[in-house]
């Protein structure tokens, strides 16, 4: 019964977590359906949101600079 | 054959065309083509993403006027197709990013260059000086004056024409240090793909190898004042036997004008000489009557300096006076030419000091 409990609430846990992670990419190239928009606004939590966008702002710097690598690759 | 079809046809046919020219140049070296080549590449992803964009809004636009009876669909959002068209522009670019730094990469690669050029914008001329060699001098507009004053017809180089080209050699690698004295010019020759701003304090840097001997003309492309038009750039490309014979000359004419600074002219001599120095150094600003510009450049006509002390008047033409678009011509110019335009000021224009100077009393 207990090991059920703390089951359901770390699986939440994660939920909320994706689903942040969504949104901010969603907001990365300005495109967001109403009702996840509603959604973040009832139920998100604003810490989550700052982690996650500082985290995919982190990812997204890594990978332009992981691209312009490549390319220099490419290229000589 | 009708007149208006024959008058289509002479239209299509090459020179008619060649006159058209719309397009960029392909230029005349390796790298110029390269450059070439991206442009049309990305002209025609642009010709393809235009014609289908446009095509589905006519088609759309048509299709379902208002007077066949089309409704307008109440819909607020489709993530899916917002989507796609965020994402699939952004694939495109990083795409075209790709051979647009390969180009971008060579064009920068000035390394291991065989000849160094500095090349120096100055108020209205290029200077040129071959870090290498002994070699340093200017390049002036040499178009004549009643060309551009519409006294006589236009030859085919109009305002493209310089008493003393650029000379390099050919299937060598060029590299210029490209740099400006007063205020911002560029560095521009088409047919090498090379436009470099040139800039007060900073170095840019740019190169070529040319394959095939020839001139090649450009201009000053950033507006840099009142002759901004009349600074053209002109190219000579020599073959590599050819340009070491150049290189050869030079520096004996070097030689032969530090010989000529040691020797007396007559007044008459240093007059005439004088005449033609101020024509191309001076006249830009002080007018080829020595009028001046009321309130921009003063007049030599009856100028306090030009009449005055001779040494002050020596001493305005080296030095320049700072501040002033009056510039130091002691590098411009030779010994022999500042004696000679000195001597010409005060004894032409309207002018009758009667006195001279001779080559050798300059101090540079
Ligand atoms: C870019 C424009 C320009 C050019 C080219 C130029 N000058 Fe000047 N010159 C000036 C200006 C501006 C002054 C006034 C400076 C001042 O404020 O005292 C001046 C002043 C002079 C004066 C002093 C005149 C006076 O009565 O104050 C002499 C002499 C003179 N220039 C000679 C020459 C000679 C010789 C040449 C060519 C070798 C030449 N200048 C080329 C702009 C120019
Ligand atoms: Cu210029």
């Amino acid at each position: 019964m207990m090991i059920e409990i703390i089951d359901i609430k770390s699986s939440l846990r994660v939920k909320i977590w994706v689903q942040a992670i969504w949104s901010v990419m969603a907001s990365f190239i300005g495109v967001q359906s109403n009702t996840n928009r509603e959604r973040d606004f009832e139920h998100g939590r604003f810490s989550v949101f700052v982690v996650a966008g500082l985290l995919m702002t982190l990812i997204f710097l890594l990978s332009v600079y992981g691209l312009v690598q490549l390319v220099m690759m490419y290229v000589q | 054959m009708s007149k208006a079809f024959t008058l289509a046809l002479s239209l299509l046919s090459t020179p008619a065309l060649a006159d058209w020219q719309l397009n960029m140049n392909e230029g005349v070296t390796a790298l110029s083509r390269e450059i070439f080549d991206l442009h049309m590449l990305i002209f025609w992803i642009c010709v393809v993403i235009g014609v289908a964009v446009f095509g589905v809004m006519f088609y759309s636009i048509f299709k379902f006027r208002k007077s066949k009876g089309a409704v307008a669909e109440h819909w607020h959002e489709n993530t899916t197709v917002e989507v796609f068209w965020t994402v699939v522009p952004s694939i495109i670019l990083i795409a075209m990013a790709v051979p647009a730094t390969a180009t971008l990469m060579d064009m920068y690669d000035t390394s291991e260059a065989d000849v160094d050029i500095q090349i120096t914008g100055y108020q209205w001329k290029w200077r040129y000086q071959y870090l290498d060699e002994d070699i340093d001098f200017f390049s002036n507009l040499s178009t004549p004056r009643e060309e551009i004053v519409n006294e006589s017809t236009k030859n085919p180089n109009y305002l493209l024409e310089v008493d003393n080209a650029l000379v390099i050699p050919a299937n060598k690698k060029v590299r210029f240090l490209v740099t400006a004295n007063d205020v911002i010019h560029s560095w521009w020759v088409p047919h090498f793909a090379v436009k470099k701003d040139a800039i007060p304090g900073f170095i840019n840097e740019a190169w070529v190898k040319v394959e095939e001997p020839g001139v090649y003309r450009g201009q000053c492309t950033e507006l840099c004042g009142k002759d901004h038009g009349f600074m053209p750039v002109v190219v000579e490309v020599k073959s590599e036997a050819d340009y070491e014979q150049w290189v050869a000359d030079q520096k004996a004419m070097k030689l032969a004008m530090a010989d000529e600074a040691s020797k007396d002219l007559s007044m008459d001599e240093l007059i005439a000489k004088g005449e033609g120095v101020y024509q191309a150094a001076c006249s830009g600003c002080h007018q080829p009557n020595g009028q001046g510009i009321p309130g921009a450049f003063p007049a030599i006509t009856g100028s306090a300096i030009a009449t005055g002390a001779i040494d002050a008047h020596i001493d305005i033409i080296v030095n320049g006076k700072t501040g002033t678009a009056m510039q130091a011509f002691k590098e411009q110019l030779s010994a022999v030419d500042i004696a000679a335009v000195v001597t010409y000021q005060r004894n032409a224009l309207g002018n009758t000091v009667g006195d001279m100077v001779q080559p050798s009393a300059i101090q540079k």
